[in-house]
This record gives C-alpha cells, sequence and structure tokens, in this order.
C-alpha cells in the first residue's frame, strides 16, 4: 500500500513560509513554534500558543495542527500551558541565495572599483591589444582618447567627441586638407563627380540597394573609426573593409569588378607625359632604323624604362641611358646654321645724331652697333631705377631711329645709353655680383644661382676694351657729374690679336661645350649651352616661366623657342595649371607623400606578361593625333596618348574573386590626395576644428577646450 | 486553450523572426558603417535590464503585470534573443580586454546557468512526479523526522505486542540509519537507489524469521521505507531545482556590475 506522507486535511497542514528570511530552528523535528523566528534571526518561541482572554479567564489558542487547547490550559498569568523551549532560527535557502548574490555584487563592485582606481587603470579599461602600427601607444590612452571630461551621452556631445578624436588622431595622421571628406576631396568637387558619373544600378547586392533606399548618399558623419576599428589584436588589419562598406557613400554600385565596375576611362593616361615622346614613330620609323640601332637604339621597353624602387611606377631611365646616344648633338648645336648661343650682352645701336642734335651728350660709342637691347640686358637695365625710368620714358620709339622722337624721349635715350654703359661698366667691374644685384631678390630653388652661367667678368673686359676702350673713365666722370670726355678716336672695334702667330679658330667654336663668346661684329656678348640640362637655361626658364613681366615673357619666349639654342622644348613641356606655368624638367616620379585614388605595382604583374610583353597592356595607338597635345599647347590634361587605354577586361582575366581576388582595395585608396601617409608628428600641437555643427554651447566649449590640454607625453 | 507546444512553436517562430531581422539590421548597419556595436549594445542591455526585472517581478507579485507564467515565458525567449544579440554585438570575437574578459565570463555563466535552468526545469518535474508522492521542498525535513519516528513507533509497538526483538534488532542496525539519512547530491536521480534496494532486500530476507503478526508490521516497515526512497529522490530533485538560481542570480547582478562599467568606459573613451 502506498503510503502518503503529506497530510491532505487543511487545518492539519503547516502554513510554510519559503520566502522568510529565517526557519524554525525545530521545524525538523515538526516542532516549529507558531510565532516563528523575527525579522532579525531571533527566536520568539514561548509557548505553543498565546493564550486569549475571555471575560476573567485565559483560553488555550492553539491550533489543531498542533493538537488543539491543550489539557493544562494558560497559566493564571495569562501565558501558555505548554512552554516551548527556545530554538536556533535557521536561515532559509531564499536567504541564503541572496547573501550569496550580494556577495558576488559586492566582489564584482570591488574588482570594477579597483580596476578604476587602481594603478593599472589604463590596463584594466583596455578593451584589447592594440594593432601592431599603434603599438608605441599602448600605454598612453592620451594619443588617442580624451580621459578627461564628462560622458557624453547626448547626440551633440557625442558628436563633439567624435570630432575631438577625430583630431586626436589627425594631429599623427596628416590627410590633408579636407581630411574628413570622403576621398580628401571638397564637396564641390564631390558634386562635379557626382554630376558626371550617371547613377547606375545594375546588378548590386541587396544590401547595398536597401541601404541606398535607407541612407541616399551614405552615412553623413563618418568618423575616423567608422572604418578603423582598434584594440582588435596586434595582427588586426585596421583597413580591413567590405566592398559594399567601400560602395555605400556611391551613387553607382555594383556586385564586383567583372559585375558592374565601370569600364576603365583613359586608364592610366590622366595627362599627357611630361617629356614629350613620341613612341608610335620613335618605334615604328627611328628605332628600326639599321644606322640607329647600330647607334644604340633602343630594342625594347627596358631599355629606356625600369620600376621604381617601391614597384609600383615604371620609370624612365636618365638622359644618358636613353635619348643621349641620338640627341645629344641637337641639344649642343651641332649642325646649327645660326647662332649657338643666346645673346645676352650687346651695344646697342643709338641715334647718335639724334642725340647729339638734341644735346645730349653720348661720348664714345660705335657707329656700326646696330641692333636692339637683348631681353637679358633688358632684365639687366630694369634692375636700375635710372635705366627703368628711362625705359619707361622712352615708350614705344626706337632707339635707333629717333628722328620722330619727342625730346623727352630724346632725353631718356640719353640717359639709356648711359644706363647701357653703367652697367656694362658694372658688370666689367663686378662682374657677377652685379648681376645678382640687379636681379634682385632670389627666387625660390637653388638653381636660381645658376642665372649668372658662371659669368666670366675677364671676357666683358676684354670686350671692353674692344668696343669701349675708354668706358670705365667716361661712367666714372658720368657719375661724378662731370661732363664726359671726348672720345679719342672712332669707336670701331679693332681686330684682336691681329698680329698674332697663329690663327684662332671661330669664337663659338672654341665654346664647344659651353660658355661665354662674343662677336665685334655686332657688339654682342654670347652664352653657349654647354650640353643637356645646362644650368643657365634652366635656371633662366624656371625664374621666367611664371613672371608675367614682358622682359621675362621675352627671355622666356626667346629660350623656350623650339629652335632656340639648347632646343629644350623639343621633348621638355610646359604645364600651365592653376594659372601657374612650370617647365616640366624630370619624367614622372614616384610621389611619397601623394596618394593616387587607383593604384597598381608594375612588379607583381612581371609575371603576367604574355609574349608582347609591355604590350600586353600598353597597345600602341598609331591613329592617336599624339603631336597635337605638346608644341604650343600648355594644358596637360589636353593630349592624346600614344597609347590605347586599358580595359577592364584585361584587368578581369585575373582580377576575379577565386583568382586574384577583386575587392575594392586591391586597387583604390580611400585617403587620397597630398598628403605625409601614416608620418607621425608627434611635435604638432592639436590643431582644433569647430564641428560643422557647432551650437556654441557652454558644454562643446568645455569638450574642445580638453582637447587642447590634451597634450601628448 | 493553447497546447504547450503550440505556444513553444509561436513563441520560437516570434523570436526567430526577431533574430532574423536583427541580422538583416545588423548586416545593413555594418554595410552602411554605422556603429552597429553601439547599437546592438544599448539593445543588449535593454535586454539584460528586461531579463533582470524577472526577479524583481517575483518579489512585486501585488503589482498587476501580468502573470509569473506570461512573464517566464518572456523570461526565456527574451534570453535567447539576448544571447544572439550578444553575438552580434561581439561580432563573434574574443574578448580580450580585462573588463570585457570579466563581462563575457559574466554573461556566458548567466546564460549557460539559465539554459542548464531551464532545460532542468524541462526535463525534472515528470521524473520527479513518476517517482510518488509530490512533496513540499522546505516541509521534506519534516516529513524524514516523522518517518524517522513513525519506524520507531511502530517498532516500539511490535516489541511490546510480540514480545519478540527480531524486528526491534533490524531497526536498530538496519532501518533507524537508513530514515534518518539525507541523500547524497545527485545519487537519486542518477538511480542511485542501492541503499534503499539493500534494506528492501534485507527486510525481504527477515521474513521467514518473523511471525505471522511480525510479517504485517514489517510490511507496514516496506511501505515506509519506500516513502523514504520517494522522499530523498524528492528532496534531490527539488534541491537541483532550487540550487541552480544559486549560480544564475547572483551572477546576473555581477553581470550588471560588468555591464555599468562596460558602459561607462565606452561612454568616456568610445570614438563611435
Amino acid at each position: 500500500m502506498r503510503r502518503l506522507l503529506q497530510s491532505i486535511i487543511y487545518n492539519r497542514k503547516l502554513y510554510d513560509r519559503p520566502q522568510d528570511e529565517w526557519t524554525c530552528g525545530r521545524a525538523a523535528e515538526c516542532q516549529a513554534c507558531v510565532f516563528g523566528p523575527g525579522p532579525k534571526g531571533e527566536c520568539r518561541a514561548t509557548g505553543q500558543c498565546l493564550p486569549a482572554k475571555k471575560g476573567d479567564r485565559w483560553i488555550c489558542t492553539r491550533p489543531i495542527s498542533l493538537g488543539a487547547a491543550c489539557e493544562p490550559g494558560p497559566m493564571p498569568d495569562g501565558s501558555c500551558g505548554c512552554p516551548v523551549p527556545p530554538c536556533r532560527p535557521q536561515r532559509s535557502l531564499r536567504a541564503q541565495r541572496g547573501r550569496v548574490t550580494w556577495l558576488l555584487f559586492a566582489f564584482a563592485l570591488g574588482l570594477v572599483v579597483l580596476g578604476i582606481l587602481g594603478r593599472p587603470a589604463g590596463e584594466w579599461s583596455n578593451p584589447g591589444p592594440l594593432s601592431s602600427h599603434h603599438a608605441m601607444s599602448a600605454q598612453r590612452c592620451a594619443d588617442c582618447h580624451l580621459e578627461t571630461g564628462s560622458l557624453a551621452i547626448t547626440a551633440t556631445a557625442r558628436a563633439a567627441r567624435h570630432e575631438a578624436h577625430d583630431q586626436l588622431c589627425l594631429q599623427c595622421h596628416d590627410l590633408g586638407p579636407q581630411p574628413r571628406s570622403p576621398h580628401g576631396v571638397t564637396g564641390a568637387q564631390l558634386a562635379a563627380l557626382a554630376r558626371q558619373e550617371p547613377a547606375d544600378h545594375g546588378t548590386r547586392p541587396l544590401a547595398l540597394a536597401a541601404v541606398h533606399a535607407l541612407q541616399p548618399g551614405g552615412p553623413k558623419d563618418l568618423a575616423c573609426a567608422s572604418c578603423h576599428v582598434e584594440h582588435q589584436g596586434r595582427d588586426f588589419d585596421l583597413k580591413r573593409m567590405s566592398d559594399q562598406q567601400c560602395q555605400v557613400c556611391h551613387q553607382t554600385q555594383f556586385a564586383g569588378f567583372e559585375r558592374g565596375h565601370p569600364e576603365f576611362k583613359d586608364y592610366p593616361y590622366a595627362r599627357r607625359t611630361r617629356q614629350r615622346f613620341d613612341h608610335v614613330t620613335h618605334w615604328q620609323r627611328y628605332f628600326p632604323d639599321a644606322k640607329l640601332t647600330g647607334a644604340g637604339a633602343p630594342t625594347s621597353c627596358a631599355s629606356c624604362h625600369e620600376p621604381a624602387l617601391d614597384g609600383r611606377q615604371m620609370m624612365v631611365k636618365n638622359y644618358e641611358q636613353t635619348c643621349a646616344s641620338c640627341h645629344d648633338g641637337q641639344i649642343k648645336g651641332d649642325g646649327r646654321t645660326e647662332a649657338k648661343g643666346f645673346a645676352f650682352l650687346r651695344l646697342p645701336g643709338f641715334d647718335r645724331a639724334a642725340l647729339e642734335a638734341a644735346g645730349e651728350a653720348v661720348g664714345e660709342w660705335p657707329d656700326r652697333a646696330a641692333l636692339g637691347l637683348t631681353p637679358f640686358m633688358r632684365r639687366l637695365l630694369e634692375g636700375d631705377p635710372a635705366a627703368r625710368a628711362a625705359l619707361q620714358d622712352l615708350g614705344p620709339a626706337n632707339i635707333t631711329d629717333l628722328a620722330k622722337a619727342t625730346p623727352a624721349q630724346k632725353a631718356a635715350a640719353g640717359r639709356l645709353l648711359w644706363s647701357v654703359k653703367g652697367l656694362i661698366a658694372d658688370l666689367t667691374t663686378e662682374g657677377q655680383t652685379a648681376i645678382l644685384r640687379r636681379l634682385g631678390p632670389r627666387p625660390a630653388g637653388a638653381a636660381a644661382i645658376n642665372r649668372t652661367g658662371q659669368f666670366s667678368a675677364e671676357s666683358l673686359q676684354a670686350a671692353q676694351r674692344a668696343w669701349l676702350p675708354n668706358l670705365l673713365a667716361e661712367v666714372a666722370a658720368y657719375r661724378r657729374g662731370e661732363k664726359p670726355p671726348a672720345p679719342a678716336a672712332a669707336a670701331a672695334p679693332a681686330p684682336a690679336f691681329s698680329l698674332a702667330a697663329l690663327e684662332f679658330d671661330d669664337a663659338e667654336a672654341r665654346v664647344a661645350e659651353g660658355g661665354w663668346y662674343r662677336r665685334d661684329q655686332n657688339y654682342t656678348l654670347y652664352y653657349k649651352p654647354g650640353g643637356h640640362a645646362d644650368p643657365f637655361l634652366t635656371a633662366w626658364l624656371d625664374a621666367t616661366a611664371d613672371d608675367a613681366t614682358p622682359t621675362a615673357k621675352a627671355i622666356f619666349n626667346q629660350l623656350s623657342a623650339e629652335t632656340a639654342p639648347g632646343v629644350c622644348m623639343k621633348c621638355h613641356t610646359i604645364d600651365r595649371v592653376g594659372g601657374r606655368q612650370t617647365v616640366q624638367w624630370d619624367t614622372a616620379q614616384p610621389q611619397p607623400d601623394r596618394r593616387p585614388f587607383t593604384t597598381f605595382k608594375h612588379t607583381a604583374h612581371f609575371s603576367l606578361m604574355g609574349d608582347q610583353g609591355c604590350a600586353t597592356c600598353h597597345a600602341l595607338d598609331v591613329e592617336a593625333d599624339h603631336a597635337r597635345g605638346f608644341g604650343l599647347n600648355r594644358d596637360p590634361a589636353l593630349f592624346q596618348s600614344n597609347f590605347t587605354p586599358m580595359n577592364k577586361a584585361t584587368c578581369a582575366t585575373c582580377h576575379q574573386p577565386a583568382k586574384a581576388g577583386d575587392s575594392c582595395q586591391q586597387c583604390h585608396n580611400y585617403h587620397t590626395g597630398d598628403m605625409k601617409t601614416l608620418r607621425l608628428n608627434p611635435g604638432t600641437a592639436p590643431v582644433l576644428a569647430r564641428p560643422t555643427a557647432w551650437s556654441g554651447d557652454p558644454s562643446e566649449t568645455r569638450l574642445y577646450s580638453l582637447v587642447a590640454k590634451n597634450t601628448r607625453p | 486553450m493553447t497546447s504547450f507546444f503550440t505556444r513553444r512553436l509561436v513563441l520560437s517562430l516570434v523570436t526567430a523572426a526577431v533574430a532574423g531581422g536583427l541580422v538583416a539590421a545588423w548586416l545593413l548597419g555594418r554595410v552602411a558603417l554605422r556603429p552597429v556595436a553601439m547599437y546592438t549594445g544599448w539593445l543588449l542591455l535593454v535586454l539584460l535590464l528586461g531579463l533582470t526585472f524577472f526577479n524583481a517581478r517575483k518579489k512585486l507579485p501585488f503589482i498587476p503585470l501580468f502573470s509569473a507564467s506570461t512573464w517566464l515565458q518572456v523570461h526565456i525567449y527574451a534570453g535567447w534573443l539576448a544571447c544572439f544579440v550578444f553575438l552580434l554585438h561581439t561580432g563573434g570575437r574574443v574578448p580580450s580586454g580585462a573588463v570585457e574578459i570579466m563581462l563575457a565570463a559574466a554573461f556566458g555563466l548567466v546564460a549557460a546557468s539559465g539554459a542548464f535552468g531551464l532545460w532542468l526545469s524541462r526535463w525534472l518535474p515528470p521524473r520527479l512526479t513518476r517517482s510518488g508522492e509530490s512533496l513540499v521542498y522546505e516541509r521534506i525535513p519534516m516529513l524524514r523526522h516523522r518517518l524517522v519516528t513513525e519506524a520507531e513507533d511502530i517498532v516500539r509497538a511490535a516489541e511490546a505486542e510480540t514480545q519478540s526483538t527480531t524486528l526491534g534488532d533490524f531497526h536498530v542496525r538496519v532501518l533507524a540509519g537508513y530514515f534518518a539519512h539525507q541523500p547524497a547530491w545527485l545519487a537519486p536521480l542518477a538511480g542511485g537507489d542501492a541503499e534503499h534496494h539493500r534494506v528492501k532486500l534485507e527486510l525481504e530476507a527477515l521474513r521467514r524469521f518473523l511471525s505471522v503478526r511480525e510479517i504485517q508490521i514489517a510490511d507496514q516497515l516496506a511501505d515506509l521505507v519506500e516513502a523514504k526512497r520517494n522522499l530523498d529522490h524528492q528532496f534531490a530533485g527539488q534541491r537541483l531545482l532550487k540550487l541552480w538560481l544559486f549560480a544564475h542570480i547572483p551572477l546576473t547582478f555581477a553581470l550588471l556590475v560588468f555591464t555599468a562599467a562596460h558602459v561607462w568606459l565606452i561612454l568616456q573613451y568610445s570614438h563611435r
């Protein structure tokens, strides 16, 4: 027979209170008192009941579960007749659990408080190891975090804190003038790009389409941490981004490189080459020439090109390795019928008769001098205030024929004559110092000093003796305010060393490798370029390329003419970008501080070239009007390349998810432009920029002041 | 009336649908470069506080906020959802910072103890019901005491009636210790009835030495032995049903402390 232990009679059942803190110590012996323990665990037992007074008698109130009214009944004083010995109350299970809970809570709280107040607070709050790039900041939280200030809870405070945190990032990472703008470009540039590229959503992923619908144009508040999440471990790739994340702002979105990526436009030919070089004519006409081949004409692309040290860019080898074998003679003027040098200084022809008729003292001056001022000479004269005033007063009058000139112009011509004499005298007596003084402040660039062309005062002295023997005495008297002495004889160039026993070569031929020479027939001092990269020519071209004064323009035009001695502009181009004109002396060079949007590593692709070699990707375009991009054109963006643009299909042969990969970051940079990439500026003071949503709130002001105080240790 | 199976199916589907929606939102947020860790963190905090309020709700029975059963169902499924949101929040990354390790460990232990308790509350009660009379846990010590005294009374009465000490000796040697004995932790649940069977076998073997009257009394003692077996079973099972909360609830409060520290650090240092 089954034995049931629990009574089902209601009044035989004890009333359990498991939620109470304490239970009676005698409950396990079935002798729990009716009162139970007090709230603090004290025993309250006195008897089995609390007798009630009815009239003048005490009545037992013992419950039925304990046997109902007892036989002895209450005592006369009203106390229970069945006293219960006191017990030691037990803590209930619920209370024990509560104690464990509070103990663990206190333990956790203690850990947290110790962590915050203890010495290794930084280690304690560190959510994980920094990446190796930031390892030096492992113990310096203040490098990247604002360690003071109130909690940023409101949206405004959080935006301000994000801005301040970004500024801390930018203390070390120079991202150019638009550090927080997408791709580092201005809003206007982005808008222009958006207008150029029509929105095209061919086969984009569903997630991208959904995000685009919910958030057209991408996130409005891109913080550095939107893409770069730190404290993820030493080997974590901080630049890891999915292709979909890269495209979230783009109006043209696609599923992959092969599936929807826009076709290339003129890639990689974004501008004309810095040197004018027609690959088509050279490869098809000149190089195959048997004679030239014998003279060392290139046989492959590698003859002239080599990869840069980083393997990305293909460089052009230097002049001696490439062009010199064929073009060196042209530069030195071999076979040139005209003068091989530039006229630097000259005795210009003055209308002596008109001057003397006007009462101007001329002094010694050769009658046969007939040519005008050279641009160089005019530039040096402009360095003399008196000469500059004379030139200004002279205006358009021709100094060789002053018949129609006004008296004032004649007077100016007279002053100019003496300024020319003064110039020659200064150059004779002071040499290069006089040139530099008259050219004025040196323009930027160390090469500006080369504008003297290693000028030889001795050469000019010899010329002066031959052309104007009394020059120094005349100029000295003129500058003292005295009347110049009368010329001793007609100034005619005397044949130099006419009694010499040996014959002299032509003056121009005597400076075969460049230098100064003179022609007495026209009273001119010439400078002959000494070969490729002549310092005198490059210095004057650089100094005058962006100088708008008429004299500088005249010098520049003279030197940059395609037929000018040195033929610099036969190959080197002149770029006018943003109103500034520069001569491109160098071929394209690696620019470590410039991050392009599209990046490519040539050396990584050498092993993939087919039988056609470089032409696998760079095919000659014989139809292109290459020449039109050069000559008088100064806009580097206006050109037609010698090569057909690369097409996407060539790259897509390998760049597929299952092959070489097709992620955006393989070819594109996000942070682009002129920047010092990942270059640490530990000494740079924080540059504070107000957020666009600056409200002037005092809490924001305080936050920004905190950034300023957040100095690096 | 909704069956248990239907209720579980509906609530599981609802939870799965919410989790699916959260995954979709998380994926979209990641693509959109939104601070999904921040969003999921706040959601997780709300869930944690809601789950913790279940404990407070039990202490406030006078507030008419749905039945305890409804709260339990919400607690169970919101708990599963919290585990899911936790995975989204961490992105599956194993934490490596001190606070994060403690926080993740606390969360893991709370979740594991909760899942264990849920499984226990589904697995044990049917077995306890099948075991015999259902007993109130708090009364089990009293009932054990009653069994001890009842056995003593029966044996003492038998000795007086039959003038034989056979049952008395057996009680002293075997039964007294057996009835007063408190079972080990999980032995009764794991089928550890060896002691019970040994006592029953010895009692059975004793019958051939007993008179007819003593055999009747031995049958009464056998009923008590069977009641003691059920008592031990009930005690072990119900103790387990209560003791898992000794891990779940205290760890929950430790988790709240670590969560508060984590939130403070995020608000203080986060770049997003």
